[in-house]
């Protein structure tokens, strides 16, 4: 998952969960928030060590815990998919 | 690759997204400035409905190359792609959208293209480019 919008999102999920940890906001919101990183992180985990197409789809499941600014690691996942898609689709036709 | 035929995305359905997302913004915004205890977060609700209507206004849904055509819908929606020669049927009879069936991967799959999302006039003249592509 070489995307920068799923690079950002990290950075903005990370800053989203450290600011409602520092405001004491209820533990039921941190916990699902430290649910998401757990999604995203093991999304990118897997899209690099086994298959893109579960990673990205995991990533996808974290994200949905930031909606709507998880929206930008949503596009970034698709993004990824879409591209290795489109490789293997012009490496069959050739 | 040469672009044949490409296809919006229908205006009424760009119109939808943006003016009714601005007329939502605007009604919350009001909200929010002028009731106490007013979350903010529906407003980020709406921003990416504009958003996504600024996207559609600009790009095609539908794109058909010279031996393959492109199908991308939605943002987050999965992108399409089925050369000619794969498509094993058209199915009309449904008059809200075209079921296209293709074979990837050694699989039958169906793309069911919606007409209301695509813009006017593109059901003709796109039934007829793939009959047409099918044919040759």
């Amino acid at each position: 998952m070489n995307n920068a919008k799923i690079w950002i999102s990290v950075v903005i999920h990370l800053l989203l969960f450290l600011t409602l940890l520092s405001e004491g906001y209820p533990d039921i919101l941190v916990a699902v928030m430290i649910l998401g990183l757990l999604f995203n992180a093991a999304g990118i985990l897997v899209s690099y060590v086994a298959s893109l197409k579960v990673g990205s789809g995991l990533y996808i499941a974290g994200c949905v815990v930031f909606f709507p600014i998880g929206v930008i690691g949503m596009l970034g996942a698709r993004q990824t998919l879409d591209d290795a898609r489109r490789k293997v689709f012009f490496q069959e036709m050739q | 690759m040469e672009v044949q035929k490409s296809y919006k995305v229908a205006k009424s359905t760009v119109n939808a997204q943006l003016y009714g997302g601005i007329g939502v913004a605007i009604f919350l915004l009001v909200a929010i400035l002028t009731i106490r205890q007013m979350p903010a977060y529906p407003l980020g609700f709406v921003l990416v409905l504009i958003g996504v209507g600024i996207w559609n206004s600009s790009r095609s849904a539908v794109t058909c190359f010279n031996d393959y055509m492109e199908v991308k819908l939605a943002p987050i929606s999965s992108l399409h792609l089925i050369r000619y020669r794969d498509i094993v049927r058209l199915d009309q009879s449904n008059k809200k959208y075209l079921a296209i069936d293709y074979l990837a991967d050694g699989k039958e799959k169906t793309l069911k293209l919606p007409w209301p999302f695509i813009e006017k006039g593109a059901k003709n003249s796109l039934i007829a480019f793939l009959q047409e592509q099918q044919v040759t």
